[in-house]
């Protein structure tokens, strides 16, 4: 039987994880100390990690070739398809919002609303929900510069303290939803390698019920 | 202008050699198990009028479909999917017929996946459908029949059944918007257990229960056990009775330790309505089989016929195992004078009669032919000669 496959997603989710992991009394030595290396085992276990990028997690995941895979709920919204997301990690805690400039109203007037993000499929599910048509423009960084340099009405970003917002002028005009980090699972895996997938998950949320209480 | 002649749309491949014949091996091997079944094959057209693939209970997502617009502006779909235009044949030209009818096929299927997802568009599939009969023996078969298909390629599967009914049942009894059904199947889908909880808080009874446990309902018999205890009502319950009958003579079958129970197996819920099943192999990240019972699906054809059926993913089975394969490389080259070639060919014959894979030498030289033998690594060169009316052949072996 080949290992079970976990990929991180690398930074901050990868910390927060690696605490997790060695919550459940995994050896996380090898991934604490890494170098350059990516893929990782996990001492005394069947399990190695596997170190990506948070879209390409879910790609990982989805095609078999990672078994488990931790990603934020930012991730699965823009770029999931087809896995079984069966955990909540709890960490990772931020949100989605729409955002513009303090005091301008949005949902007034009949003019094409300009939307700037990094999330357009995320901008796009909301705004059909409204039933609202847009127009949505794609920005790789910096987002809060669209509506400040006048390329767009408001942004659909992920805030968390919502400092960045306020230092630029911008305000949230509305929260989209709640964001935190998940624990996702390849379908196939899930059926070929239920004992150690299901022993994991039971392993996290006991670590999760001692933490609230 | 950019010319795109030297490569292949996104999402299709070309397969060659090895690849072909183990694709060919895949589905000669489960197209043979079919008809000693006596399913007996179509062939329907690769693009059909984009309404047999649009139905109430079938509808096909119209971003998966390449169309096109035929000549008086009709829009034509290439085929998404092989059971619609099957039951298209069945509820039409196959209606006088007596029921049952087994049917299989074994051709592609195309969709269109989001760009870069490193999926296929083009798919080879093959299937059965069991069309015209109820009950559980209609069930047990193709089942058993999935099961088989998926052995007689590799050992390492499993075939994961579930029952779409339990969870219709027990939803119906849940007080919400139509909305608020469709995000809770989605969440059992996906088992994501956290959104579920969450979505269910309001409902505090028997039924909210029951569906936050759905997507947990998977693994061995245990499962069945667990259903019952919290089957919230009649109709719930006798689903999973169907559902254990079904089990129970899997395992007597001997096929215990390759079949699963998920009861959270609750997708195109429209389209299914019964029993639901899914096959996994080693090394495929996603389901290679899937299938179950579509009593509906022909009324879409103006019919009423009760349907069970299941369609395999041959190309990524051929993919993901090592079937044993036999060495097609000449073991002869046949070297000869144009002038010469009815006895050439008829040494061919001879030679091939007998097993052996011949190569006829398209060379006007022994030298060139000797070349060429060498790189392809044909070890035996018949050279055919005609003199005075009687043919002789000498052989030359290379090492």
């Amino acid at each position: 039987m080949k290992p079970l496959r976990i990929a991180l997603t690398k930074g901050r989710l990868e910390k927060d994880t690696v605490e997790l992991f060695e919550k459940i009394g995994f050896d996380c030595s090898k991934i604490r100390d890494k170098g350059r290396k990516l893929i990782l085992p996990i001492p005394g276990t069947d399990i190695e990690i596997v170190l990506a990028k948070a879209a390409d997690v879910i790609t990982y995941v989805e095609h078999g070739v990672c078994d488990v895979g931790v990603v934020g709920k930012d991730t699965i919204m823009e770029n999931g398809h087809s896995f079984y997301e069966v955990l909540d990690l709890g960490f990772g805690k931020c949100r989605f919002a729409l955002a513009g400039p303090v005091g301008r109203p949005f949902f007034t007037g009949y003019n094409m609303k300009c939307i700037a993000t990094k999330y357009p499929k995320v901008a796009r599910e909301y705004f059909k929900k409204r039933g609202m048509d847009v127009q949505i423009i794609k920005i790789e960084g910096s987002v809060e510069l669209a509506p400040l340099l006048g390329l767009s009405d408001a942004i659909v970003d992920i805030v968390e303290t919502g400092t960045t917002l306020k230092e630029n002028g911008l305000e949230i005009i509305e929260e989209i939803c709640p964001i935190s980090a998940r624990m996702i699972i390849n379908i196939a895996s899930m059926k070929l390698k239920k004992e150690e997938i299901e022993s994991l998950t039971k392993k996290i949320e006991a670590v999760k019920e001692a933490n609230k209480q | 202008m950019t010319r795109y002649g030297k490569m292949v749309p996104e999402g299709t491949c070309d397969l060659l050699f090895k690849e072909c014949e183990s694709l060919r091996e895949v589905q000669n091997r489960m197209t043979e198990l079919f008809k000693t079944r006596g399913f007996n094959e179509v062939i329907t057209p690769s693009f059909e009028f984009y309404d047999v693939f649009t139905g109430k209970a079938n509808a096909i997502p119209q971003e998966m479909m390449y169309k096109l617009i035929d000549s008086k502006g009709r829009i034509i779909a290439l085929r998404p999917d092989n059971t619609m235009p099957v039951m298209r044949v069945a509820a039409t030209k196959l209606k006088g017929f007596q029921p049952p009818l087994r049917l299989f096929y074994n051709q592609n299927v195309f969709r269109i996946n989001p760009s870069l997802s490193g999926r296929k568009d083009e798919i080879p599939q093959c299937g059965i459908e069991l069309l015209g009969l109820r009950g559980i023996k209609a069930d047990l078969e193709v089942i058993a029949t999935a099961i088989d298909t998926l052995k007689c390629v590799t050992g390492e599967f499993r075939i994961e059944i579930g029952h779409i009914g339990y969870f219709k049942a027990i939803i119906d009894g849940l007080k919400c918007s139509d909305e608020e059904k469709e995000q809770i199947r989605l969440y059992i889908e996906s088992k994501n257990y956290a959104a579920l909880t969450d979505i269910l808080k309001e409902n505090d009874n028997k039924s909210g229960y029951a569906l936050n446990e759905l997507p947990r309902l998977f693994g061995g018999e245990e499962v069945l056990d667990r259903a019952i205890e919290i089957a919230p009502n009649e109709a719930a319950l006798d689903t999973i009775k169907y559902l254990r009958s079904i089990y129970d003579a899997l395992c007597k079958m001997g096929y215990k330790d390759k079949v699963l129970i998920d009861l959270g197996l609750v997708q195109q819920i429209d389209y299914y309505t019964g029993v639901i099943f899914r096959g996994y192999i080693q090394n495929s990240g996603d389901y290679v089989l899937s299938g179950g019972r579509y009593d509906c699906l022909a009324e879409s054809f103006g019919a009423e016929m009760a349907a069970t059926g299941f369609g395999v993913n041959t190309e990524a089975i051929a993919r993901c195992v090592n079937l044993n394969q036999k060495n097609n490389n000449p073991d002869v080259i046949i070297y000869y004078d144009a002038k010469n070639a009815k006895a050439a060919f008829e040494h061919m014959e001879t030679l091939t009669s007998s097993g052996l894979i011949c190569e006829m030498s398209g060379f006007d030289s022994i030298e060139e032919t000797r070349n060429y033998a060498k790189i392809r690594g044909i070890s035996r060169i018949d050279i055919v000669s005609v003199e005075k009316n009687s043919v002789s052949i000498q052989s030359e072996y290379l090492q």
